[in-house]
């Protein structure tokens, strides 16, 4: 009965209705821009190509992020960090550069005879591969690669031998991780492991093009992790308190708006609920009323907020904006409680006014 | 001799309102007893105190003083008697019928009738064709479906009718049933209220300002500054 009358209510006053739900499914809305972002923030944050002077690859804010796009290399296995170093500076991202070509050069595995790579054709191979090949330094030898249905090969001079600790081929790479959106910095020093040989070299030239045209940069304050860290929790924190305070401002603003709704149809079916009274309609029958119209709105807001940033999310990850579709079950059930408090807490005061006044009073009013 | 038992009694039943620090008293110390069957007006001038006494009666406000007992069981009371307790007592037996039509807005006509049936917790189909049945008997079916607002006031008023009697109450209380339609609709509506009232057995308690309205009842009570001012048979 109940749920019927309220049902009729809100379809006679449809527009006001609809407005109202509108307005909740906007305040839900910004709770899941916030969640999302809060959420997803390091992955979403755009790949930037730092182009380094030594042209050392790309830069990647993460290693999460670099095994994403490095996942698409055909042959990479799996990345392997072996050392972050952190730096402040005032300055942009773009004025932390890499700390030197020496972390380039940090083998994947102790050296045991010769030299690192220097130049293009040079290589190193794990001491118990040359051995079984019959190789030793100063030797040159022929890598066979299949491309398509081609055979191609490429000619390497073996300059050094390490103990492997990977089983494959592998480059140090180093990355930029900027950490979000303070200015500090990571660099990331970690291993390309890679399947084949001719992807590794490839990619070892790019390393080592214009390795002497790195420069220094002075004007760098190392820092030690954990104060790196530190730094990045309060920054953090600072940001999630403020977007939250956002959201609880916007569903509050919402909330309102379910109390204006409410209250509004209180004073304009004041006789009407006399005559609902007067018919034998009890008191918590009709604070519960209220509570349902109250209800009916929150959930109305609510499957138009999922609805939108479902199809929001999907077209902006479709469009490449957003990196991955974030909507789940937890923000589902977050956003399912911030309308149902946004809807019923408001329609608690109208509710009370309702139940409190007599039929009389209710249907003398003008 | 054991006491007749009236289908509504008041006893002492006073209601006065604060304002302004002011006691403004609109039933004073009334005691009346409506036998059952019975077709009772309440008449009287604007002010003295005949809708008030009305709502005291049919429970839709609690007496500042006094008791009112409907089929000799305590209904109205300062304190005794809760709201709920009227409400459900106000479900049962009681069928209201106002001036201004009062119908829900939102709800369609037969939507209204069904109401107070859907209240007592009757199947929605059984609900339907109650009322369309009733709309019938009141010429109204072809209306059912429409909104208060797409109705005339004549047909807004036997809608009203139909939900007062809809669940078979033992009163009807009717505030000024013709006041807001001209005196053709005035004339059928009180034809409407007085012969389906007799045919069911009903008790009427009507308060008009209209002495053409009043003729029809078998006793009217005057009333003067909230006071019973004479009783005519």
């Amino acid at each position: 009965m109940i749920f019927y009358l309220a049902r009729a209510n809100l379809r006679h006053n449809r527009l006001r209705a609809i407005l109202t739900m509108l307005g909740i499914a906007v305040s839900i809305g910004a709770y899941f821009t916030s969640a999302y972002y809060f959420s997803h923030m390091v992955e979403g944050l755009p790949l930037v190509e730092v182009k380094l002077p030594a042209d050392i690859l790309v830069s990647f804010r993460t290693p999460v992020a670099a095994q994403q796009v490095l996942g698409e290399l055909k042959g990479v296995a799996y990345y392997e960090p072996v050392g972050i170093l952190y730096a402040h500076t005032a300055g942009g991202p773009l004025e932390v550069l890499a700390r030197s070509l020496d972390s380039l050069l940090i083998p994947p595995g102790p050296m045991v005879d010769g030299v690192l790579p220097m130049e293009p054709g040079e290589v190193i191979l794990p001491a118990a591969m040359a051995h079984a090949l019959g190789l030793s330094l100063g030797d040159s030898t022929r890598f066979l690669y299949s491309q398509g249905r081609r055979q191609v090969w490429f000619d390497y001079r073996v300059v050094g031998l390490y103990e492997p600790v990977f089983e494959r081929f592998a480059l140090p790479v180093i990355s930029l991780d900027t950490a979000g959106p303070l200015a500090t910095y990571a660099q990331i020093v970690y291993y390309l492991v890679l399947d084949d040989p001719v992807e590794t070299d490839r990619l070892g030239r790019t390393l080592l093009k214009d390795r002497d045209r790195v420069r220094w940069l002075e004007s760098e304050r190392l820092v030690e992790e954990t104060e790196a860290f530190q730094a990045w929790r309060e920054h953090y924190g600072r940001a999630q308190s403020s977007a939250r305070g956002l959201v609880l401002v916007l569903l509050g603003i919402s909330g309102l708006g379910v109390l204006n709704t409410v209250l509004l149809g209180l004073y304009q079916r004041r006789r009407e609920l006399g005559i609902l009274k007067a018919l034998g309609l009890k008191d918590t029958q009709l604070f519960h009323l209220f509570l349902l119209e109250g209800v009916f709105l929150g959930l109305g807001g609510l499957v138009v907020a999922l609805g939108g940033a479902g199809l929001a999310m999907k077209a902006l990850v479709h469009m490449g904006v957003l990196p991955v579709f974030g909507l789940d079950g937890a923000m589902a059930r977050n956003a399912t409680l911030a309308a149902v408090a946004v809807s019923v807490i408001p329609a608690f005061f109208p509710a009370s006014m309702a139940r409190d006044r007599s039929a009389q009073e209710l249907l003398s009013a003008r | 001799m054991s006491e007749p038992v009236w289908a509504l009694s008041a006893r002492g039943v006073s209601r006065w309102f604060r304002l302004d620090h002011q006691k403004i008293t609109a039933v004073d110390k009334v005691s009346l007893d409506i036998p059952t069957g019975t077709i009772i007006a309440l008449v009287g001038q604007s002010g003295s105190g005949k809708s008030t006494l009305l709502s005291l009666l049919g429970g839709l406000d609690r007496p500042s003083e006094g008791q009112v007992f409907l089929d000799g069981k305590l209904f109205g009371d300062p304190v005794l008697v809760s709201e709920s307790q009227r409400a459900e007592l106000r479900q049962r037996h009681i069928g209201f019928v106002f001036q201004a039509y009062n119908l829900i807005s939102t709800l369609t006509a037969v939507e209204n009738v069904m109401f107070p049936l859907r209240l007592a917790k009757l199947r929605p189909a059984l609900c339907r064709e109650k009322a369309m049945h009733l709309l019938g008997e009141m010429g109204v079916a072809d209306r059912a479906k429409h909104l208060p607002s797409q109705l005339s006031g004549g047909e807004q008023q036997r809608v009203a009718i139909a939900r007062a009697i809809v669940h078979e109450p033992g009163i009807i209380l009717a505030d000024e049933p013709t006041g807001s339609v001209d005196s053709k609709n005035g004339a059928i509506i009180m034809d409407l209220i007085t012969g389906l009232c007799r045919k069911r057995g009903k008790t009427v308690v009507l308060v008009t300002h209209d002495p053409s309205v009043a003729e029809v009842a078998d006793r009217i009570v005057h009333l003067k500054d909230g006071k019973i001012a004479g009783v005519e048979a």
